[in-house]
């Protein structure tokens, strides 16, 4: 018999009870149109029957889920203004950013030999 | 060896990642020792909580790559993080912007340069909490 699929609430906001996934991480998915197979092709632990019954759910509370897409694009663009003020930002170029790279696993290197040979 | 475990909403991403972190930087991803994991390898159910993902996490030494949303119910990653986040606790990866990710080029390469970054500093890094690439 196969297992039903509900939407739960374990502490994590709605999810399906067959899976971790939540139905805010499909909501994206659902604003862009994407089919059901597009999704589980997105997320191949997905069925296309988990698809359609979070869909179904973030229809049947639309306005509800998109106010919480929109508090978590919110929240995670603050996440990363705060992270570039705690780290040094990504560089600006990919030249920059490939040169950048190359340089610190030179130093890996070296760290790495010095501990080899000491 | 280093486990990028992909988590259940990230496994396409996570692929997507280390194919491009493979073919840009071969030596690189040789060096690191680098592996890419999903639940189904390491034994995690696909309907773990964020407890049991971020307990095994940092029992096994393995970097979460997640696409993880919710932030504001109790017991959401980012509650789990806050409370049990240690100054040894090893962060976790979202990609900031996965559709950019998958048709920018640029933007792909800062994020395969920034996850490297990374990698290479994780020591320096932990405590940090969750990282956005780039």
């Amino acid at each position: 018999m196969p297992v039903p699929i509900e939407i739960i609430d374990r502490g994590r906001g709605p999810q399906l009870s067959t899976t971790r996934i939540t139905v805010l991480d499909l909501v994206p998915y659902f604003q862009q149109g994407c089919s059901h197979a597009e999704i589980a092709r997105s997320i191949p632990t997905l069925s296309c029957a988990e698809a359609a019954v979070a869909e179904a759910y973030y229809r049947a509370h639309r306005e509800e889920f998109d106010e919480r897409d929109r508090r978590a694009r919110e929240w995670r663009e603050r996440q990363i203004l705060e992270q570039r003020r705690r780290l040094s930002p990504p560089p600006a170029t990919r030249e920059e950013s490939r040169r950048r790279l190359r340089q610190l696993f030179e130093a890996h290197r070296e760290r790495k030999s010095a501990g080899h040979s000491g | 060896m280093r486990v990028i475990l992909a988590d259940v909403n990230a496994q396409s991403q996570a692929q997507r990642l280390a194919s491009l972190m493979q073919a840009e930087w071969p030596e690189f991803w040789d060096d690191l020792e680098l592996v890419v994991r999903t639940f189904g390898d390491v034994g995690l159910p696909l309907d773990a909580s964020d407890l049991e993902v971020w307990q095994l996490c940092q029992a096994e030494d393995f970097v979460l790559l997640t696409d993880n949303r919710n932030h504001d119910s109790p017991d959401s990653l980012e509650a789990t993080i806050r409370r049990l986040n240690t100054s040894d606790s090893l962060p976790v990866f979202t990609i900031s912007d996965l559709e950019r990710f998958g048709s920018d080029r640029d933007f792909s390469g800062l994020v395969v340069d920034r996850f490297y970054e990374f990698l290479l500093r994780l020591d320096e890094l932990r405590g940090t909490g969750r990282l956005y690439l780039p």
